[in-house]
């Protein structure tokens, strides 16, 4: 009895580890690999990508 | 068919059966094998010298069955139990721990790997989309014209009418007042600067689209037409300031605001029933090298405007 005991109490921990491992882990990668797809506002400038950088630049610059 | 295709065919044809016929025969002997591995298994398991018969492997497996608990308990009770409590403790630490961390770290990667699939698509998507818009000209979109802080942008258009590379300046409006008529419009002191080409189409005054035009937008008429006719004063003066400036009046209804310089097309739309244009979105294009990017197609737009309007000079005389 106690036997089984110990080896269930491992096999539990074995599985409890690797649920929470995954469940925590998961959390990270989709924090880390998260991408928002945000919605374009229209009632803004949208500048193109290539003119975008050039035109923050010049916006510092005024 | 020819007879290189009857060849090929054929030989296709007959290698696709040699290797489906080959691939039988190697699973038949894998099968004969892995039976031969699974009977010397069962004549070590129990002690057998033979082979055995049948009534002999049914009372095997019935021993079997009935001491099948204490096998399982065996196997999954007191013998992890003896590995890892009793005779190596740290090993079975560490093979706990490491089979945990690959588990663990298999089903991340697999996640991982669908987030990064999902998003190389967007990525796809979005080359697809840049492209379009490289191959359009395409440089901006600003909601309105106004000159405000969100509005178009009236400063970076002046100073590349004023920049030495640009020689030219067309314009396609309506009255052209807000534009470039009266002071405080956005390209008045720079056409008072630019020593370059102007070309202007003004909507015909008293004609049935400017009256359109100007009950879409709210305005009287004849303040319409007055606007028109002040557009045209300030033209003229410019004219007299030995500015290279043309102008002709055009007749329909007016649809493309169009400002064009050497590099860069601002393209706006008269939107039938209003509102005033100033209140609609502007595109900016800029040139590109390809000829059906936007900035070359509404260039030829706005050359066959002036050639249609060749009969209705502008007088920059009187």
């Amino acid at each position: 009895m106690f036997e089984f005991l110990v080896v269930t109490g491992i096999a539990g921990g074995v599985v409890g580890a690797v649920a929470g491992g995954i469940s925590l882990g998961s959390r990270y990668v989709e924090a880390k690999l998260r991408y928002e797809e945000k919605d374009v506002r229209l009632d803004q400038p949208i500048l193109a990508p290539q003119h975008r950088h050039g035109k923050i630049r010049e916006e510092r610059a005024a | 068919m020819k007879l290189p295709e009857i060849i090929k065919t054929g030989a296709k044809g007959a290698t696709s059966d040699s290797l489906k016929e080959g691939w039988k025969y190697l699973r038949r002997l894998a099968i004969t094998a892995l039976g031969l591995y699974v009977l010397s298994l069962v004549q070590t398991v129990y002690e057998l010298d033979h082979f055995p018969s049948w009534p002999e492997a049914r009372g095997l497996l019935w021993t079997s069955l009935k001491s099948f608990p204490a096998v399982l308990r065996d196997w999954f009770i007191s013998k992890p139990y003896d590995f890892i409590i009793e005779e190596h403790p740290g090993l079975a630490v560490l093979i706990i721990c490491l089979v945990v961390a690959t588990i663990v770290l298999a089903v991340l990667l697999g996640r991982a790997n669908k987030i990064l699939n999902r998003q190389s698509e967007i990525l796809n998507h979005a080359d697809r989309t840049y492209t379009l818009v490289i191959q359009a000209g395409i440089k901006g979109r600003y909601p309105h014209a106004k000159q405000a802080e969100d509005g178009a942008p009236w400063k970076s258009l002046c100073e590349e009418i004023l920049s030495s590379e640009n020689k030219f300046v067309y314009i396609l409006g309506a009255n052209g007042i807000d534009t470039f008529g009266k002071p405080g419009s956005p390209l008045y002191d720079a056409l008072q600067s630019f020593r370059g080409t102007i070309r202007v189409i003004l909507c015909k005054p008293g004609s049935k689209p400017m009256k359109g035009r100007a009950a879409a937008v709210g305005i009287n008429p004849n303040d319409y037409e007055k606007a028109i006719r002040e557009s045209v004063k300030r033209l003229r003066v410019l004219r007299k300031q030995a500015h290279s400036v043309e102008a002709r009046y055009y007749e329909g209804q007016p649809n493309w605001k169009l400002i064009i310089t050497n590099s860069t097309l601002w393209v706006q739309y008269y939107l039938p029933g209003g509102p005033h244009v100033d209140q609609t979105p502007v595109w900016l294009v800029s040139v590109t090298d390809n000829v059906d990017g936007f900035y070359r197609l509404f260039h030829m737009e706005f050359d066959r405007v002036w050639e249609r309007c060749a009969g209705s000079p502008i007088n920059m005389n009187s």
